[in-house]
């Protein structure tokens, strides 16, 4: 079966960096991000406990930097948190950031005329 | 796997090549080692303190241990148990319990994180070692020891490991388990860790129960008995130990292997399965670790089993504990001839079903070999 393009927000509610749309599509509930200005779509769940893994906080990974002491963050406003444990993947690749065993789906995204679709 | 299948032949304990008793003890006096200190003005202030073992040290106990085993024995001329200060009277003890070797920890000296004075903590350190060494581990290949060191001065620490980590027998370092403020780790004890390190020595952390009062002073004070004391102080040092390791990402920053020892082996899995969780919910504040704390327990961290504890009432859920904790990273030992001590048999005979005929062998002394060298 051929994948399917889906209509999920206009490019004018993903305006702002770091704002995003949830919306039901075909009984998947899907979240679209806007990230440095792409739009990266995430599945609306959580491997962990099935939490609503998109209606977290955005936030960013911690490393420890040269010196060997000092946290710093390592990445952007690139990370979503879910709001029932916490457990954070990274948006563009749906990659648990503390254990590669874990993931949650991502789609591709394409504009189309002022609109954003999911592609799967 | 390591779980047994049905069709391989049953290990008998006869039949293992090496038992060894991976936490064994002496049970030094002032009177033993005192002559090999160095310093003489550090060796005649102890020699003449009045009542030594809340003066130099600071034992802490709320009512008399094992009143009925440790009385003073006339026979003994002691406490009563043996005494355990010669090769032949440890000997003699592994031999009673089918034990092959002995990886020698101090009894009244693993208090030293309660001396005060860190000048007489580093001195009991070397007097221990020096003691060690001349009395035990040059006087039989059959007892192998771990090098004490005084956790008030890790750069001494370091200097003392440096110093003695390749005498014949040294095979390991005790940086004691209980005590020890600020916890392991902090990067106070880095030049400990830098040494083992250098020197491919496991670090041993034993914990006793007569310096609860160190790190829980509210736990200490209320206990109204040994018996409530023993029962906690062990897991939980244990317990905040490991976590202060794994978070603050010892095993990351230096290639050594740790060994807890004293604490049993049942609390291991669902502290992992804690440490894990909470790895996964709050990593922003463990940026040391590049993945799960039971990864780094799996691959760096060594148990040693005694006490097992009371597991007659359901044996068979202490091959679930072996198997949680890793099979691999358990090793037994016997505590002798310490009155909590178990025998060989009491973890043989209660997991034997329920591993390969390897990971018994392992167990029952192969990694101790392997670890200990």
């Amino acid at each position: 079966m051929s994948d399917t393009k889906h209509r999920i927000a206009t490019v004018s509610e993903l305006e702002s960096e770091g704002s995003r749309v949830i919306e039901e599509i075909n009984g998947r509930e899907i979240a679209v991000f806007n990230i440095g200005g792409e739009y990266h779509a995430v599945l609306n769940y959580c491997v962990h406990q099935s939490g609503p893994l998109c209606h977290g906080g955005l936030t960013r990974d911690v490393q420890v930097g040269e010196d060997g002491w000092t946290w710093e963050y390592a990445t952007e406003e690139q990370i979503i948190a879910c709001p029932w444990h916490g457990w954070k993947f990274d948006i563009e690749t749906g990659q648990n950031i503390d254990d590669e065993r874990y993931r949650v789906p991502t789609y591709e995204t394409e504009v189309v005329d002022g609109d954003v679709f999911v592609i799967f | 796997m390591s779980k047994s299948t049905t069709d391989h032949p049953r290990l008998s304990i006869e039949d293992l090549d090496v038992v060894v008793d991976a936490d064994s003890h002496v049970i030094e006096g002032f009177e033993d080692y005192l002559p090999y200190m160095e310093n003489e003005y550090h060796r005649n202030q102890i020699e003449n303190a009045i009542l030594p073992h809340s003066t130099v040290y600071s034992y802490n106990v709320a009512t008399p241990p094992y009143p009925d085993i440790l009385a003073p024995n006339e026979e003994y001329d002691a406490i009563g148990i043996p005494p355990c200060v010669t090769p032949e009277q440890k000997l003699s003890k592994l031999d009673e319990f089918g034990i092959d070797y002995g990886q020698l920890n101090p009894t009244n000296t693993a208090v030293i994180p309660s001396v005060n004075n860190d000048q007489f903590a580093v001195s009991i350190a070397q007097a221990y070692n020096s003691w060690l060494l001349d009395n035990m581990l040059d006087e039989s290949d059959r007892l192998r020891g771990n090098l004490l060191v005084a956790p008030q001065k890790p750069a001494k620490a370091a200097e003392e490991i440096d110093r003695r980590a390749n005498e014949d027998g040294i095979t390991g370092i005790q940086l004691p388990g209980s005590g020890l403020v600020p916890p392991p780790g902090h990067e106070w004890y880095d030049p400990i860790y830098q040494a083992a390190e250098d020197h491919d020595l496991p670090v041993c952390m034993h914990t006793v129960a007569n310096v609860s009062n160190i790190a829980f002073p509210i736990q200490y004070y209320w206990n109204e008995t040994t018996a409530e004391d023993h029962a906690i102080v062990h897991p939980f040092y244990h317990m905040w130990n490991l976590t202060t390791l794994l978070f603050r990402g010892v095993p990351e920053r230096f290639d050594i292997d740790f060994v807890f020892q004293e604490g049993g082996i049942a609390w291991i899995g669902y502290m992992l399965w804690r440490l894990d969780d909470h790895y996964l919910e709050l990593s922003h504040e463990i940026p040391h670790l590049e993945k799960l704390p039971s990864e780094y327990v799996a691959d760096q961290f060594y148990f040693t089993s005694q006490p097992i504890g009371h597991s007659a009432s359901n044996p068979h859920l202490l091959s679930a504990a072996v198997e949680m904790a890793g099979p691999e990273n358990i090793m037994f030992s016997a505590d002798l001839p310490h009155p909590d001590f178990d025998t060989p048999e009491e973890l043989f005979n209660r997991i034997n079903g329920s591993f390969d005929e390897k990971t018994m062998r392992g167990i029952m002394g192969e990694t101790a070999v392997e670890l200990f060298r």
